[in-house]
């Protein structure tokens, strides 16, 4: 094998472990909410630190096989989407971190109720992340379409979860304090998604070379 | 008239005069061929090649000896002047590449190729003919192998010249000795190229009269001693040529047929080398 | 880093009328590495390469002062050239097959190492082409003449020969700058394949090259050892600003 496939294993396999890292903190911060479990929400914030320790890492061996390799046309896509990608990871890392900050909050005054449609959207946040990487793995333009479909669901999910809690606080002005916690949870996991929505545009482009970004979702999908 | 006409006259003219003169050269080419051909073919016999001379005016006269002859002096000429002209152009190419000396024998070389071959005649009576007091075939040889030597040293050291360097110095990269990369390396590459020109140098030699007028003389009897005067063809034509009898004329003829097609067969030989070698 | 094979120590060389090419060198040729030099035209990469299997003592005039450690002991005064050359192989810019059959063309330095035994010779040529990945291509063609292959078999051919008489080192001298990209793309691969074997050092006009298949890089100009560092760091991140420059491509 030429030593250049080898540094693009390297490279896959570091982002996939980043992409794995990730996706369990905001399975973890989820659960720690749910069960109300403060040493595992302590434990996903300390595990920032290996998200940004492969961020360093994938950024500097892009860098590298960029001057050494001078890769071309859909390898050139390839590593720079990479140099793309791993800073939206980091940044879910980052509000997997704040989540899990609220939830420490939050175990500390007793459950305002119960959820089920915040761990629902978090784990379509989660699938969307893992699907975007397998998608990047794999150049698939479809999978990346579909994924930029389903953040509507994670939105959708979004207004109901907010009007939800608005009603909590409308009920029980004293809960204000853990109903903002809440908040700030819905919304950074509606943040990760439109991560996933973003790294699933960058996709497209390294597969086709055109940048969807900038055009509304239907008009892409249409063609 | 635009430029371009200008150029497209002058393009013409040019070309014109270009064609005539090829034309004018060819015509006599053509002409002398033809004429060889038209009186030579009619009088080749086996006779012409198995019988020797007759007294004038006796039927059944040949030029067995003359042939015979001229095969004798021409084989002592290559055997002298191939080695010869091989190690000398093998100096120049290789060890003489870069001393003066080397450039000086090249160039003199050069000028020795188109020394008038009587001049060689007269040179080699001077020296080997007077001092022994008799014409001899050897000497007949020694003047061809003179013509020769020239003309075989310049080939051979161009043919090793186009040798490129870098296939001298990859086999010294392998630990080969100077002599091995040359007998090794550089004749096998060069090879083709020297052959071609040892048959281009016979062929130039198998025609020469002058320079066996004075050397190895002529003779009317087949002999293989080559320490005694020696019959050759083109001597024999020159002087059948010039005596008064019929049948010298025709035997001069056929003779001058047979050793143009010689000459012809020799030439064409050695370009079909040259071009089978550079097609590969 | 793996342990050196060569190693130079303050290398001068001079050519005839005192041209100084290569100036006050010291590098380390690690074993079993890709070591690549790099430099503008005329920096001095090619004699210095020349330097190692000596093949300056062709030319008459020269001269040098340093020395070239192989083996424990300075290689520029080694007495035995033949030996020398053996363990040292040299592979030109362009492909130098002999006028000879492929065949005789392997067997070639083995003959001058004096191995006439033919199965041997002609298990160690099958092995030489295996090496150089040419023989499946040539296997059925051994008698044929070397002259019939394409440029880059010719010159995968040409390390096979080098190959043949297992060296220690090769080097290379612009091996395929007269080969086009996928003749190139195969030498460089049996180049990274054969590191494990030989220990490689190559000048290459082609920095591209260098970045791709050298584990070390050393950059020279007008004669002098600029910088040398490990490929990657070179060619990311050089400590010189002279190299900077020069692998950006913002020379002169």
């Amino acid at each position: 094998m030429k030593k250049v496939d080898q540094e693009y294993i390297q490279l896959k396999t570091m982002l996939a472990s980043m992409c794995q890292i990730t996706t369990s903190m905001l399975q973890d911060a989820t659960k720690a909410l749910v069960t109300r479990d403060s040493m595992l929400a302590e434990r996903v914030i300390l595990r920032d630190d290996e998200v940004d320790a492969f961020d360093t890492c994938i950024d500097e061996h892009c860098l590298k096989m960029l001057a050494l390799y001078e890769p071309k046309a859909v390898d050139l896509r390839f590593v720079v989407t990479a140099l793309r990608i791993i800073v939206d990871l980091e940044r879910v890392g980052d509000h997997c971190t704040s989540i899990a900050k609220e939830v420490r909050k939050l175990n500390q005054s007793p459950p305002v109720k119960p959820y089920i449609d915040l761990p629902k959207m978090a784990d379509v946040a989660i699938l969307m992340i893992q699907d975007a990487i397998t998608a990047y793995f794999n150049k698939d333009i479809d999978a990346a379409l579909e994924i930029i479909r389903r953040d509507d669901i994670v939105d959708q999910l979004d207004d109901k979860i907010t009007e939800e809690l608005l009603g909590y606080m409308n009920a029980d002005l004293t809960n204000t304090r853990n109903i903002i916690s809440l908040m700030f949870i819905t919304r950074s996991i509606e943040r990760i998604a439109d991560y996933a929505t973003n790294i699933a545009e960058m996709i497209y482009f390294m597969a086709t070379g055109k940048i969807i970004k900038h055009c509304p979702p239907d008009k892409v999908i249409d063609g | 008239m635009t430029e371009i006409d200008k150029r497209k006259i002058i393009n013409f003219v040019a070309l014109s005069f270009s064609c005539a003169a090829a034309a004018l050269g060819l015509f006599w080419l053509i002409f002398i061929l033809a004429d060889v051909l038209r009186h030579g073919i009619a009088y080749i016999t086996p006779a012409l090649f198995l019988n020797e001379a007759t007294p004038p005016g006796m039927a059944g006269g040949g030029l067995k000896h003359a042939f015979i002859g001229q095969l004798l002096i021409t084989f002592f000429a290559v055997l002298i002047g191939v080695p010869l002209g091989i190690l000398g152009g093998t100096y120049l190419a290789e060890y003489g590449r870069h001393h003066l000396i080397g450039r000086f024998i090249s160039t003199l070389s050069d000028i020795m190729i188109s020394v008038p071959s009587i001049v060689i005649g007269t040179f080699v009576y001077a020296i080997f003919v007077k001092p022994l007091g008799h014409f001899s075939g050897y000497a007949g040889s020694l003047a061809l192998a003179i013509i020769m030597i020239p003309v075989v040293l310049r080939t051979t050291e161009e043919m090793i010249s186009l040798v490129p360097w870098e296939i001298r110095e990859a086999a010294f990269a392998l630990g080969a000795p100077y002599y091995k990369v040359i007998l090794q390396i550089v004749y096998r590459g060069a090879a083709t190229g020297i052959f071609t020109g040892i048959l281009l140098a016979i062929a130039r030699i198998a025609g020469e009269t002058a320079p066996l007028l004075f050397t190895s003389f002529n003779n009317m009897f087949l002999t293989t001693n080559m320490n005694e005067p020696m019959p050759s063809l083109t001597v024999t034509i020159y002087q059948y040529a010039m005596g008064p009898y019929d049948d010298w004329h025709e035997m001069a003829w056929a003779a001058s047929f047979v050793i143009t097609l010689f000459i012809l067969g020799l030439t064409i030989l050695g370009r079909l080398i040259i071009r089978w070698k550079y097609k590969n | 880093m793996s342990d050196s094979i060569m190693t130079v120590k303050n290398l001068n060389f001079y050519y005839q009328g005192g041209v100084h090419a290569v100036k006050n060198m010291s590098l380390e040729i690690k074993k079993n590495q890709v070591t690549a030099l790099i430099g503008p035209s005329g920096c001095g990469k090619t004699t210095f390469l020349r330097c190692f299997n000596r093949m300056h003592d062709l030319y008459p005039g020269h001269r040098h002062e340093g020395e070239i450690l192989f083996e424990g002991s300075n290689l520029l005064e080694r007495k035995d050239i033949t030996e020398l050359r053996s363990r040292i192989g040299m592979v030109f810019q362009k492909p130098t097959p002999f006028p000879m059959s492929i065949f005789d063309n392997i067997s070639y330095g083995l003959k001058l190492k004096g191995i006439k035994n033919r199965a041997e010779l002609a298990d160690r040529v099958e092995q030489a082409l295996k090496q150089a990945a040419l023989w499946d291509e040539a296997k059925d063609r051994l008698k044929q003449s070397a002259n019939g292959l394409s440029g880059g078999q010719q010159q995968r051919l040409v390390i096979a020969r080098a190959l043949a008489v297992e060296p220690d080192v090769l080097l290379f001298d612009e091996p395929t700058s007269a080969l086009d990209p996928i003749s190139t793309s195969k030498i460089e691969e049996l180049m990274m394949k054969l590191k494990q074997e030989v220990s490689i050092l190559i000048v290459t006009h082609n920095m591209q090259q260098a970045a791709r298949i050298s584990d070390q890089t050393a950059f020279m100009y007008m004669g002098e050892l600029i910088e040398v560092d490990k490929t990657e760091t070179m060619f990311t991140n050089p400590k010189e600003k002279l190299t900077e420059e020069y692998i950006t491509g913002r020379f002169g």
